[in-house]
């Protein structure tokens, strides 16, 4: 009897829904998946955070309430849209984002640092997991000294950010608030003309593409620049900062270069540095992998 | 047959369609009732319409939880492989259907006839296969460029459905009551 190609293509199909189902079920996630964030925030008001999850691209449930420690937040309404964005697709996953307004963090002197975040979803569902860092500042003294008269940033291979003093200043540190956790992961060159070009060590940890440019990267590693430094007045002051070029995570970050002016009034000055990253799927399994075997060792 | 064709008619429309308020107010069951009434109906004068008659039973049956569900909305899991098991399903009734159809067709004079339902049953056929194949790797694809595809594909399948409709209306108009001179020159299908 002649097999009908009907019954051919059938078979076909019913396979196909088969090992997609199979695929499917073996590689869902148990709950969604947070990437690493490296983030500082300003305690105003209500402060706004931007928070970036993997989910499976049929999950439709939304982020309710989280918790950083005692601070809380709830994802911005945005009239009846939907409370997530998606934004990019990976397979069988989805690269969701979540803007949040939090409450206003408590008050204290020095920064807070958050690194473990508890999300509750419209499902039910609720994960307490890794974050990365989420750094809440002191409020930021708009009243205090003020020397740069010109700041400029520019974005190429490297973030750079210039400074230029409208007076004498003496420059007592430069330094993040992840510098901790980005340990050999971030790297801050700081570059004057009227001082050395000398590279000094170069700094650990960094693929080898990379230290290949950053060698040529004018300037010294913050971390053996001598400090505290003076910079005259009109005297241009080059901060490059970059990430390693395995890094994923969600980076806003404050660069904070803190002094005194000539009348020794202290000043604090940002430069940011900003990035997301850009995933292959298999750094996406890789995060997977990270993240629920971190779960498993808990 | 007059009657046949026009129960088989509304069976699809039932089974096509979907109006829901809290339930899916154009059941599938009740339209794979009134196809299998249909069928039954042809079997008096074309047996091979009784293969159509119980995959007709069959659909009644299994399409009963679907009733309660709006499977529109389902997020992975089970539903989804119900919802797809009955797409299927639809598509082996029709393959019936047409079976049934054919064999009712074969006279001298209806060769047009012929045509244009094997046409209909190559494209039908042709469109619903692609469309469980892309329903299959949308469980692990996405995307901009898949999703234009996936839509493209699924109004293609409601275009299928309503050719299907139109098929069956023509066929109804057909004059059924002059007796069969079978056409023995043109292959049986």
């Amino acid at each position: 009897m002649k097999i009908q190609p009907f019954w051919v293509l059938m078979a076909i199909a019913v396979v196909s829904w088969i090992a997609n189902y199979a695929y499917a079920e073996s590689t869902k996630l148990a709950h969604p998946i947070f990437l690493d964030h490296y983030i500082d925030v300003w305690r105003e008001e209500s402060p706004e955070l931007s928070l970036y999850y993997l989910a499976n691209k049929e999950d439709r449930s939304m982020i309710q309430w989280v918790e950083l420690g005692d601070w809380q937040g709830a994802p911005l309404h945005f009239g009846t849209g939907p409370e997530f964005e998606e934004v990019e697709h990976y397979g069988r996953y989805s690269l969701r984002r979540v803007t949040l307004q939090m409450d206003q963090p408590s008050a204290m002197t020095e920064a807070q640092k958050f690194r473990e975040i508890t999300v509750n979803f419209t499902d039910g569902a609720t994960v307490q997991t890794e974050i990365g860092q989420v750094t809440v500042q002191p409020p930021y003294d708009y009243d205090g000294a003020q020397p740069f008269t010109d700041q400029s940033s520019a974005s190429g291979e490297y973030e750079k950010t210039q400074l230029l003093p409208g007076e004498d200043v003496t420059i007592e540190s430069v330094k993040t608030s992840f510098d901790d956790v980005l340990q050999n992961q971030f790297f801050i060159k700081l570059y004057m003309r009227e001082h050395s070009l000398d590279q000094g060590t170069l700094p650990e940890g960094m693929s080898e593409y990379e230290e290949k440019s950053w060698q040529n990267v004018p300037g010294i590693d913050v971390r053996t620049a001598q400090f505290p430094f003076d910079m005259k007045k009109g005297e241009r002051l080059t901060i490059t900062s970059a990430a390693d070029l395995k890094l994923r995570g969600v980076m806003q970050m404050d660069i904070e270069v803190a002094g005194k002016t000539a009348a020794n009034e202290p000043f604090t000055t940002i430069a940011n540095y900003i990035s997301y990253p850009q995933f292959t799927l298999e750094e996406i399994k890789q995060l997977i992998k990270k993240r629920t075997e971190a779960k498993s060792n808990e | 047959m007059n009657k046949a064709f026009r129960l088989m008619f509304w069976g699809y429309i039932f089974i096509f369609f979907r109006i829901q308020f809290g339930i899916d107010l154009l059941a599938d069951p009740i339209g794979y009732y009134l196809i299998y009434l249909g069928a039954d109906l042809m079997t008096e004068r074309f047996p091979a319409a009784k293969k159509a008659e119980k995959a007709a039973f069959v659909g009644i049956l299994i399409s009963v939880p679907g009733v309660f569900v709006n499977l529109s909305e389902v997020t992975g899991g089970l539903w989804t492989l119900y919802a797809e098991g009955l797409f299927i399903w639809k598509v082996i009734t029709v393959y019936y259907l047409f079976g049934a159809w054919k064999s009712a067709i074969q006279n001298v004079g209806q060769s047009r006839l012929r045509q244009r339902v094997q046409i209909t049953y190559v494209w039908y056929m042709g469109i619903h296969f692609v469309m469980m194949l892309l329903t299959a790797f949308s469980l692990n694809v996405g995307g901009n460029e898949w999703s234009s595809v996936f839509l493209f594909f699924s109004l293609m399948v409601i275009a299928m459905d309503i050719v299907l409709l139109a098929l069956i209306a023509a066929l109804r108009r057909m004059d059924w009551e002059t007796p069969i001179e079978l056409d023995e020159s043109s292959p049986e299908t």
